[in-house]
């Protein structure tokens, strides 16, 4: 009899512990459960920095942009700046290319002999002249000297 | 005296300077026309002359070949001056000068004075036909001892100022020149066998302002100056100090020290005041202040004989004896007050002997 209430006294003991064991896992579950809240319970902040990276990562991309668009700018002024250059070389190219169209010209021209110069004394300039006067010597002037 | 051969009132640049004068330059023209160019070698500028034009200075000519001096006898200003207004101070002052000039100059100064003839063409400017027998008579009709070649370039129609030099020499009439002294050193020396006299006008001392404003250079006129001396003519330096252009002291005084070391302390020299012309008529004259401070500066550098041109009544216009520092020639403007120097050059106070050509 005794064994029988000692045997059915085990048995109440592994149920009991088992039950034990269920609760305790019961017990983790809820400590999952309560961490798994936690971490949902910061999920709308980890979204807001989801959404701060990528407005970030938005400002960089404008910001390379404008970078590039700024060194963009800065080559233009450079070729702004030696355009005068870039005109006159454009400029002589033009008179070159008119000197050789003459030249061409002069060349193309029909050949003829040129006339012998005139012979003979050549006279200088003319040069006009008039009388000395006595009043010429004595007439106010202004001339240095 | 210089071989030349006249052609009528034209004048061939002959043997004398024209020895070794270059008619043995020939250029092609279109490849089949010979021309003949001739090489001026008067002054530093050596143009070289195609048949029919003429020199940088407008006067020396290339016809058929040769060069000539067209303006020969034919000056287009004739007048008589004091001679204080060459400006010569120390040159028998107070006595009349018959002044004469053609066209032409082989400088072209932006602040040119007689623009109207200095750089005008011979056949645009009316012109007296005077050979040289012709001026000597002048001067003695009128009872005038002195001669200058002026107003503009005295040395670009080099025969006609020797000749008309060479011809007064000869009846006791003295000849003086007034030049930029812009010229070779053979023509020079030649020159001085006849001229008595020379004021020269050093524009500045800077060979870039003689570039820039003139079209020449310092190195001849300074050579120039030298060969005057060495030659016995009397000598006078004039400066025109142009305010912004040179009127820096430094070159001032540069000159200053030249003249003193090259020439010597007693040569006169003027420093003239600038009035607005030609193509300087956007300056202002130069203030009296400015050549006030050069004279002081020439003074205390040693020159013992420095004056101011161009402002009339000032007290510079006086020549001082360096000695006893009394008023031996006063003047007034062009106008010579008093004159208490001897005929051999004493001063009539001391005695100290004042530099010059009184008798």
């Amino acid at each position: 009899m005794k064994a029988q209430e000692s045997k059915a006294r085990v048995a109440t003991a592994q149920e009991a512990k088992a039950r034990v064991a269920t609760a305790q896992e019961a017990k983790a579950r809820v400590a999952t459960a309560q961490e798994a809240k936690a971490r949902v319970a910061t999920a709308p902040d980890a979204k807001a920095r989801v959404a701060t990276a990528q407005d970030a990562k938005a400002r960089v991309a404008t910001a390379q942009d404008a970078k590039a668009r700024v060194a963009t700018a800065q080559e233009a002024k450079a070729r702004v700046a030696t355009a005068p250059d870039a005109d006159a070389r454009v400029a002589r190219r033009g008179l070159l290319k008119a000197a050789v169209a003459a030249v061409a010209a002069v060349i193309a021209r029909p050949r003829r002999v040129l006339a012998a110069p005139p012979r003979g004394p050549r006279p200088g300039p003319r040069i006009r002249t008039r009388p000395l006067a006595r009043e010429d010597l004595y007439r106010a002037h202004d001339r240095a000297g | 005296m210089p071989a030349w051969s006249g052609n009528g009132s034209r004048l061939e640049f002959g043997t004398g300077l024209g020895r070794g004068l270059g008619y043995g330059h020939v250029e092609w023209l279109g490849g089949r026309e010979v021309v003949a160019v001739v090489e001026c070698r008067l002054c530093p500028k050596q143009c070289r002359i195609p048949e029919g034009h003429a020199g940088d200075c407008r006067v020396r000519m290339n016809l058929d070949g040769r060069l000539r001096a067209v303006t020969f006898g034919l000056p287009v200003s004739v007048h008589v001056d004091p001679v204080e207004k060459k400006p010569f101070f120390h040159y028998h002052p107070g006595r009349r000068i018959l002044s004469l000039a053609t066209v032409g100059c082989n400088l072209h100064c932006r602040n040119c004075q007689n623009w109207q003839i200095s750089q005008a063409n011979p056949e645009d400017v009316e012109a007296h036909d005077l050979p040289p027998d012709a001026v000597v008579e002048v001067a003695e009709r009128e009872g005038i001892p002195l001669l200058a070649a002026t107003y503009t370039e005295p040395l670009v129609y080099w025969e006609y100022t020797y000749e008309v030099a060479a011809a007064a020499k000869r009846r006791g009439i003295r000849t003086a020149v007034v030049t930029a002294g812009y010229v070779n050193e053979q023509p020079a020396r030649e020159l001085f066998r006849v001229v008595d006299a020379a004021t020269v006008d050093v524009k500045a001392f800077d060979d870039r302002f003689y570039r820039e404003v003139c079209g020449g250079g310092l190195r001849p006129v300074l050579e120039f100056l030298r060969i005057a001396r060495e030659e016995g003519a009397w000598l006078e330096v004039s400066n025109l100090v142009i305010p912004g252009m040179s009127d820096d002291l430094g070159k001032v005084r540069q000159l200053v020290r030249w003249v003193r070391d090259n020439l010597g302390a007693d040569t006169p020299l003027h420093f003239l005041r600038f009035h607005p012309q030609y193509r300087l008529e956007n300056l202002p004259p130069t203030p009296v202040a400015t050549l006030e401070a050069a004279w002081t500066l020439a003074r205390e550098e040693g020159l013992r004989y420095v004056y101011l041109g161009n402002v009339p009544g000032h007290e510079s216009e006086n020549t001082r004896c360096p000695s006893c520092r009394a008023v031996v020639i006063g003047r007034a403007g062009y106008r010579v007050r008093e004159i208490r120097v001897t005929p051999d050059g004493k001063c009539g106070s001391c005695g100290a002997a004042i530099t010059g050509r009184f008798a």
